[in-house]
């Protein structure tokens, strides 16, 4: 018993008042990185940049516009995220957004290679100008992997655009007078149609200086949730104060004729 | 007789030594930044991560900390050396007031380290301490430079990530230096006056006034329990 409480003695006399301060401080940096790592899931979008289709191989002058989406998993993700971005909106969110963040991306890409499809065949039938069934494939094949870095259809209208710039050889941007961006999908029947992000899409062009916005018109036909991309456009151009001019289009020859009664000559 | 600064020497010697762990990590991270991206992002970007807020986090608990610690050392040194100049406020103030800690910082250690030297028991110290005021305050500055570059960069490059890195953990290791060096001063003079007065303290020579039971037979190079690894050669050079 004389052995034991002697021992428990040694033991007590042990602890040093360091020991005890040191483990106490250390628990604060620890519980804060612990914090910082806890799951926690957050989506986000943030501007991103318009694009020159001439750097997907178009020799064209107009601009498409991508903005960022994507997710964070936990309080140092969306701090880093932030960081990089400071423009970044974010929205809270569960454990499935990367299952979700990565089915959208795979129906993005196939909806990417079928609005790219629509703009080759938009431009065959406004240029009146057939091509063969190879060099369609080829243009097709080139297109995708030069846009492989983008997921989406919303690039359709803007690379139509471009397309006819090339294949009709003309300059809608008046020898770099004005800056065209612009976002919609290019359907079959060659109507432009609804996407998504408006409001970071207006904050990326206006950013960029952009002097034109092409927008969907489609506020008659607008079958989702919510406002259509006109409507929005209109409140969001109003709320920001925006300077360029945003310009609904229903076709993609609403938007040639736009472009042309521009530049006359 | 104990030190009033002993206890916290001891606990901003453990946090230093942890700061500096966590510093080498982040280098070690840095490192890897720098040779591949896609590996950093696959394998270190959460380690870094959770390296960095630990060792933020950690920074201003040993800002703290050293504040009190310093505070300490001069309450501890004009006990020890009757004449020393600078007051424990003062020291105070030299480390926190900007542009003043220009001269404040080094100003401190020197003036302690030439104290240090008066006495044979803490020579080998204090021209340590006075001999590193000056790198002190170059990497202090060096390293905050740097770190504010980084911060209003867009996209620091790789290469001043690392040389940031480095930086940071030779500051944060010469302040364990500097930490281990003066605790260990301090005890060095405090059992060199304890063997003077106990020497008076003998039969013959006793007075009433000096046989206070504090003051005990001093143990020459009692083992310093946190800094063994880094004070080794720098032994204290006590005379009983």
């Amino acid at each position: 018993m004389g052995c034991v409480q002697l021992s428990a003695n040694q033991t007590k006399r042990r602890v040093r008042p360091e020991i005890i301060i040191v483990s106490l401080l250390l628990l604060l940096p620890v519980s804060a990185a612990i914090i910082c790592f806890l799951p926690r899931y957050y989506v986000f979008s943030a501007p991103g940049e318009i694009v020159s289709v001439q750097d997907i191989g178009v020799n064209g002058s107009v601009h498409f516009c991508y903005v960022r989406e994507g997710f964070t998993r936990n309080l140092f993700e969306r701090w880093s995220t932030q960081r990089a971005f400071p423009d970044a909106e974010f929205a809270p969110a569960d454990a499935s957004a990367a299952d979700s963040f990565t089915e959208l991306k795979e129906i993005g890409e196939e909806a990417r290679d079928e609005t790219i499809m629509n703009a080759i065949t938009s431009v065959e039938d406004e240029t009146e100008n057939p091509v063969t069934e190879d060099e369609f494939d080829q243009r097709l094949d080139s297109l995708i992997e030069e846009t492989a870095d983008y997921y989406g259809d919303s690039l359709g209208l803007m690379l139509a655009i471009g397309l006819v710039e090339e294949a009709q050889e003309e300059d809608f941007s008046a020898n770099g007078r004005y800056i065209i961006s612009g976002t919609g999908t290019i359907e079959p029947d060659h109507s432009v149609g609804s996407v998504g992000a408006i409001r970071d899409k207006l904050r990326t062009a206006e950013q960029a200086g952009a002097d034109y916005f092409f927008v969907p018109k489609d506020k008659e036909r607008f079958y989702y949730e919510g406002l259509s991309n006109e409507e929005e456009a209109v409140l969001v151009a109003k709320e920001l104060g925006l300077r360029l001019e945003i310009v609904p289009v229903d076709t993609m020859e609403d938007a040639l004729d736009f472009l042309r009664n521009l530049n006359p000559s | 007789m104990r030190l009033y600064s002993e206890v916290m020497s001891n606990v901003l010697k453990i946090l230093l030594w942890a700061l500096v762990a966590l510093v080498s990590i982040s280098l070690l991270c840095t490192i890897v930044f720098a040779i591949d991206v896609d590996l950093y992002l696959d394998y270190a970007y959460s380690l870094d991560g959770f390296v960095g807020i630990c060792a933020s986090v950690l920074y201003y608990i040993v800002l703290i900390i050293y504040l009190i610690w310093i505070y300490r050392v001069h309450v501890d040194l004009r006990d020890l050396f009757p004449f020393y100049s600078r007051t424990p406020g003062m020291s105070l103030a030299c480390m926190m007031i900007p542009f003043f800690n220009f001269y404040g910082i080094p100003s401190t250690y020197y003036r302690m380290g030439q104290y240090m030297q008066r006495l044979p028991a803490t020579l080998k110290q204090g021209r340590f301490i006075s001999g590193l005021a000056a790198p002190l305050i170059t990497l202090f500055f060096v390293t905050s430079g740097l770190n504010r570059v980084i911060t209003r960069m867009e996209e620091p490059s790789a290469t001043l990530y690392l040389v940031s890195s480095i930086f940071d953990v030779a500051l944060y290791t010469l302040f364990l230096v500097l930490c281990i060096l003066v605790s260990r001063g301090l005890k060095n003079a405090c059992l060199s006056r304890q063997s003077a007065v106990s020497e008076l303290d003998s039969p013959e020579l006793s007075t009433p006034e000096l046989s206070t039971p504090e003051l005990e037979t001093p143990k020459l190079d009692a083992p310093d329990w946190v800094s063994n690894n880094l004070s080794k050669g720098i032994e204290p050079n006590v005379k009983g």
